[in-house]
């Protein structure tokens, strides 16, 4: 490692914080459209980390719920099971899909009606303290109703 | 419950029917539940191919994904098809769920998707005949407080009210879509 290399190294660990940040990113984030009325809903996302580290996604916070939660589903004697998890991993360059059915960020009672298109704001929390904000916006998840023309 | 598994995984019915031409034969049959218009029977859908679905309002995500998909079906049909299919929506949370809400939740995912429910004692009964599996399960270390464990396979009835398949939490549209073609071809 010549002079240089170490001093540009240095730097970037002294610049800490920027570095890990730019190291995540969070694609297609959405809140499940739910019916009026209904106390839950959930948020999905892609988070893609392009770092050298794993990375875990410890909680998440919104003013949407009065709880959010990190849950995930599992098929067990023959049932769909959805449990409450610590923690999401997010590996070294690599990502984890937040989806129906898998991961997912639960949203507790509902503090508003939610209606298709409205923004929510969450804020993801890694087990580093690093803070991620993301709008997601509220769609019917899974139906295709916008698809159903392309169907044979 | 573990008893039940089994059952469900066809050990039970391999051993008592060999190989049958409908593994499915034994399951199902005819029940009355509750909609928020009235008394719904399976058996007022014969002649129709019927997409059966077990499960409940608060459920975050399971149900969802499971009448989205079955909207999802409708939608791919030709209006032909459409015609000769139904949606049924049965909820196994009767403490929590009133019929009123059930058919509003599943109206809610698809119009063509008809909610019911019944007593605890009338949807156990149902659940029996069709095998399905669910348990209420507290969540201390959750604020959803309790959550239900269920079978979340999708039953597809054909036009005499017999099941013929089961259609998994995880397959695909373009899949069921094939699989209620299929049975609609029968």
């Amino acid at each position: 490692m010549n002079r240089v290399t170490l001093f540009v190294a240095l730097i970037t660990c002294l610049s800490g914080f920027p570095a890990l940040a730019s190291t995540l990113e969070v694609h297609a984030p959405v809140v499940r459209m739910v019916p009026p009325g209904q106390m839950v809903s959930a948020a999905f996302l892609n988070l893609h980390n392009s770092g050298p580290r794993p990375r875990s996604l410890i909680a998440a916070h919104s003013d949407v719920a009065d709880a959010v939660e990190l849950h995930n589903h599992i098929m067990e004697e023959g049932m769909m099971k959805m449990r409450r998890v610590d923690a999401i991993p997010v590996p070294s360059y690599g990502e984890v899909a937040l989806k129906p059915s898998g991961f997912h960020i639960m949203l507790i009672g509902l503090t508003r009606n939610l209606k298709p298109g409205d923004q929510v704001t969450i804020e993801l929390e890694f087990a580093d303290s690093e803070r991620l904000p993301v709008i997601a916006v509220v769609k019917m998840v899974g139906s295709e109703k916008d698809h159903s023309d392309h169907s044979e | 419950m573990l008893t039940v598994s089994s059952i469900v995984g066809g050990f039970w019915l391999q051993q008592r029917f060999g190989s049958p031409p409908n593994p499915y034969a034994q399951l199902g049959g005819d029940f009355t539940l509750m909609s928020a218009s009235g008394p719904v029977s399976l058996s007022d859908y014969r002649g129709k191919v019927v997409m059966l679905f077990f499960g409940f309002t608060s459920c975050p995500d399971v149900c969802p994904t499971d009448l989205s998909r079955m909207s999802a079906v409708f939608n791919a049909l030709n209006p032909g098809e459409v015609e000769k299919v139904a949606g049924l929506f049965v909820s196994v949370d009767p403490e929590r769920d009133t019929p009123i809400q059930v058919s509003e939740y599943a109206a809610f995912f698809d119009k063509r998707i008809t909610g019911v429910t019944g007593s605890p004692d009338e949807v156990a009964a149902v659940a029996r005949q069709f095998y399905v599996l669910y348990n209420k399960v507290d969540q201390p270390n959750s604020a959803i407080g309790y959550t239900i464990d269920h079978s979340a396979s999708t039953y597809l009835i054909d036009t005499k009210g017999e099941v013929i398949q089961l259609i998994k939490h995880d397959e695909s549209v373009q899949t069921m879509v094939q699989a209620v073609r299929d049975v609609l071809a029968r």
